[in-house]
């Protein structure tokens, strides 16, 4: 009896492929629109902004082949949150940092807050995270599947609709449509091992 | 593995290929059986949903407790089966009886449960399991509730008991019956600043009891203050805090509460420590949370309503919320200062005790205590008897009213309005006939005469085009054309022909208020986002804009033969001149207004008050306090009498008054509906009114003897808009999405 080879997650490729640049593409992909928006709300100067973002993405290329999941829930966001944090805090120390509108004194708090790893900022933080990777995830794997596939698994998981409705809407049986959330669902948590959890 | 799943796969491989959890060579096994086995297809359909699923819908706002009693859960479970089920642990419980689920929320769910043997009703909170998972942690629940049921105070729910039953945490608590004050305001928007003041000022005094005895709640929030009519003082309000010290079990148990699928409630009163640290939380915590509580209750909205969970926490962190003076204009002095200081960044800067909190607001509360406030007899307060209403009453000092209406001079006006429009009204687009001979209205007081062949009672015909739902009417004076204002739409519609004949631009938010000048060539609607628009009806042009774009506009109203608008919301009822872009210095108390047809009579509530003005002077002719909230209401053109709707908050039951303007008495109580009534008219002859309320139904009645004439049915949703056409023969009603045209009865006899 064959085993089948186990299919590698985004962050394993990583691990296997560093000099794939489609992999890297992919991650990039993912997590720049979430660093705009974490960087976004601190109201920093927009050059400040994108150079952070490349800063930490920056960073991520250097240690990730470095990095190893401890097992533990969350290991990698919370890896990727203190590098942000530290980072925006080297610059802010080097005066490559001109929040707009949080104080000096404000800008510290949010950053010891997001550090804090049981605090209310950093749960919060993390939640958004797992939103934010899931949603551009499935957006990312989407295209590997037939249109009607796709709808399928939208319409009964995201909007959450009945089976049997969207096998009508479709043209299709109440079973494609649950073999539809699963193939999906198989995938998606193929791809997304060690990033949420 | 294969012949297994050609068998039938189990229940856990089934859920486990729902969730895309099988293996590639599994999962093919069994989509192959399922292409021929629907009953397992149907399994498929009861597969719960995990914490991927969660993450791609969708984040649902839900409470991180539920009070036990009114509130319902709000969250629905998809494809969760049972999710309603009693545990079967308790469902053999040697000491309570469960009787029915109350709501779930993140930590658990409620019951109302009996004890067995003592007949006491008690509310039972049974925690997730997942919450407090190693024996450790179990250990330290079940002290502090030990703790917590050591508080007795008339504003805290008392905790009775707390234990581990076969696998199971749960609580046991006073079974209360009332509206948490998220609910509360909800339905009815912000408070009066005395009420807001007394709620906060009563869970203050709850806080401190705890506070003295070492014990703070750490997730204080208006979902956690419940709003009861307790029985020892049954016309009074008592506000109770719920949920003592569960925050702490919550926040330990939420990394698996979180991968349970479960979504965190929204960060909306959390003080700026706990966010960062939350072990820095102390007793200023809770004052911060309370802060943001009154600012909720005084402004309708938390204090920083937009933006996701992530930038709530910043905006408590970083930010000060919107002045609460520049969302209304009634607040007394010193009271912005207090909700200031208790949301103050720094906990050295608030107020350092609930009880330092309680005596900053006392000055705010009523004069009445909050037990026993004036509710009867109701009747007009002459105005230098206002500040001690109770003791006048008591003595029986009560001045019936100033109001006495000579009947000729300032009688009904309808006729005259009448003969002004048809010597003004331009053609639109096709011309306008001149209104019906009108003398029925200048004679109110002789019964109409009948028409030579009355029309059947009831539905005439429906106009169907508001998207989202029809909130307001409006008739044109001379009865052939009606406005109607909706969610961003402000619709002009023919009579007859049931033509949409114009779509008004620029409205934003739900048009609550729709009216047309005495002339009825120009248009005004007001609505919630705070603007007052006036168009040419003949063309559709805007002519006036004010936006306050503070709070939501209520009523609107052209005041005949004078150069203003009338507008009523939070901020008060306002006159404004389009013309000069001024406000008339004269303003008057309430939210809510209705004008006698002369213009000179002005009728306005405001919560519980009714208030009666002289329009051209300013003055307050007198006042009445009225059982429940006031929802709607209407003077008599005539001004003699007026209506007034709303609902009593308690049990949820209508409320529908008949006032006599003349003694200032509520003269009688018009029976029938059921929920709260949402519109009220009162007919051009001052003898009936319409009423339509949450039963979806409209009621006509006849005020001097307060019978129910007739009842329409036919509207799918609450009506909350009604209109009599100017010869009181036809009513206009607006609900669901749809506006519809009624045949009344024709007047009978019936005595004035």
């Amino acid at each position: 009896m064959s085993v089948a080879p186990t299919p590698v997650s985004l962050l394993e490729r990583l691990g296997l492929e560093p000099n794939d640049a489609a992999v890297w593409d992919r991650l990039f992909q993912l997590y720049r629109p979430l660093l705009e928006r974490w960087l976004d709300r601190f109201a920093l100067q927009p050059a400040d902004r994108d150079d952070l973002v490349q800063d930490v993405l920056l960073v991520l290329v250097r240690e990730l082949p470095k990095f190893q999941h401890s097992g533990r829930q969350g290991a990698f966001r919370k890896w990727l949150r203190l590098i942000a944090v530290h980072r925006c805090r080297d610059r802010l120390r080097a005066g490559r940092l001109r929040p707009i509108t949080l104080g000096e004194a404000e800008f510290a708090r949010v950053l010891e807050g997001l550090e804090e790893p049981d605090s209310e900022l950093a749960r919060r933080w993390d939640e958004e995270h797992n939103r934010h990777v899931a949603r551009r995830l499935l957006d990312l794997i989407a295209a590997e599947f037939e249109p009607v596939t796709q709808q399928a698994f939208r319409r009964l998981v995201l909007d959450g609709s009945p089976a049997r409705t969207v096998a009508v809407e479709l043209g299709i049986s109440v079973n494609a449509v649950y073999i539809a959330k699963s193939r999906v669902l198989r995938r998606l948590r193929e791809e997304i091992r060690g990033l949420i959890d | 593995m294969q012949n297994a799943t050609v068998e039938h796969p189990s229940r856990a491989e089934l859920e486990a290929y729902g969730l895309g959890l099988q293996s590639a060579p599994v999962a093919e096994a069994i989509e192959r059986h399922l292409t021929a086995c629907p009953p397992c297809v149907r399994v498929l359909e009861t597969v719960p949903d995990d914490l991927l699923i969660t993450l791609l819908r969708p984040p649902m706002e839900t409470a991180a407790c539920v009070a036990p009693g009114a509130d319902s859960p709000p969250r629905a479970v998809p494809n969760s089966p049972g999710a309603a089920d009693v545990p079967p642990e308790l469902t053999v419980h040697p000491r309570y009886r469960i009787r029915e689920r109350l709501g779930a929320g993140g930590m658990g769910a409620v019951y109302k449960a009996e004890h067995r043997l003592m007949n006491q009703v008690v509310a039972l909170k049974v925690i997730h399991r997942h919450m407090v998972h190693d024996a450790q942690a179990r250990e330290r629940f079940l002290r502090e509730i030990k703790a917590v049921a050591g508080l007795a105070h008339p504003n805290i729910v008392k905790a009775l008991d707390a234990e581990e039953s076969a696998g199971l945490l749960f609580l046991v608590m006073d079974y209360v019956e009332g509206t948490t004050l998220a609910r509360l305001v909800e339905e009815r928007g912000a408070l009066p600043v005395d009420r807001a003041c007394d709620y906060v000022r009563q869970a203050a005094l709850g806080l401190q009891h705890a506070f003295e005895r070492g014990i703070i709640h750490r997730d204080l929030k208006p979902q956690n203050l419940m709003l009861v009519r307790p029985a020892d003082a049954p016309q009074g309000e008592r506000v109770l805090v719920l949920d003592f010290g569960l925050a702490r079990f919550l926040r330990e148990g939420e990394a698996a509460l979180t991968h349970s699928g479960t979504a965190l409630g929204t960060p909306d009163y959390i003080a700026p420590e706990q966010a960062t640290d939350a072990r820095r939380a102390d007793v200023r915590s809770d004052i911060y949370s309370l802060g943001c509580t009154l600012y909720f209750l005084l402004a309708g909205h938390p204090p920083f309503p937009d933006g996701t969970s992530v930038e709530k926490l910043l905006a408590h962190l970083c930010k000060k919320p919107r002045p609460l003076a520049e969302l209304r204009a009634d607040l007394p002095p010193g009271l912005p200062q207090i909700v200031e200081r208790m949301m103050a960044q720094d906990p050295a800067a608030r107020h350092q005790t609930p009880g330092d909190v309680a005596a900053a607001l006392a000055p705010f509360v009523m004069a009445a205590p909050a037990v026993a406030p004036v509710r009867r007899p109701r009747r007009w307060l002459p105005i230098a008897a206002a500040g001690v209403g109770a003791a006048c009453v008591a003595v029986g000092v009560i001045v019936a009213c100033l109001l006495g209406l000579p009947g000729g001079q300032d009688g009904p006006r309808g006729g005259e309005d009448g003969r002004i429009a048809n010597k003004g009204a331009e053609p639109a687009k096709e011309p306008l006939q001149p209104a019906p001979p009108s003398a029925k209205e200048k004679a109110p007081l002789r019964p109409a005469p009948p028409p030579a062949k009355p029309a059947p009672v009831g539905l005439v015909r429906q106009y169907i085009g508001h998207k989202s739902g029809a909130r307001s009417v409006a008739f044109s004076p001379d009865g052939k054309s009606f406005l109607s204002g909706g969610f961003c739409e402000v619709f002009l519609w023919d009579v007859e022909s049931q033509a949409e004949r114009r779509r008004f631009p620029e409205v934003h938010g739900w048009a609550h208020s729709v009216a047309f000048s005495p002339d009825g060539e120009r248009a005004l609607a007001g609505g919630q986002a705070g603007f007052v628009k006036e168009w040419e009806v003949k063309t559709g042009k805007i002519r006036h804009i004010l936006e306050r774009r503070i709070t939501a506009v209520e009523s609107v109203a052209f005041i005949p033969r004078q150069p203003y608008w009338l507008y009523s919301g939070l901020g008060g009822v306002r006159l404004y001149d389009p013309e000069k872009k001024e406000e008339a210095p004269r303003r008057f108390l309430g939210e809510r207004a209705s004008l006698g047809s002369d213009g000179r009579r002005l009728l306005s509530a405001d919560g519980r008050t009714l208030y009666l003005w002289d329009v051209e002077t300013g003055q307050e002719l007198g006042h009445a306090e009225h059982g429940g909230q006031i929802l709607c209401l209407a003077l008599a053109p005539d001004g003699r009498r007026a209506v007034s709707g709303g609902v009593d908050i308690m049990n949820d039951s209508a409320i529908l008054y008949v006032w006599n303007m003349e003694t200032g008495k509520q003269e009688r109580v018009l029976k029938g509906h059921e929920g709260a009534v949402q519109a009220v008219a009162v007919s051009p002859d001052g003898r009936r009114a319409l009423s339509g309320g949450r039963d979806r139904k409209l009621r006509l009645w006849d005020l001097a003897t307060a019978a129910e004439l007739h009842c329409f049915e036919g509207h799918t949703d609450a009506v909350v808009g009604v209109a009599f056409s100017p010869d009181g023969r036809r009513a206009l009603s607006a609900g669901d999405k749809t506006v519809r045209l009624w045949q009344l009865p024709e007047p009978g006899p019936e005595s004035r």
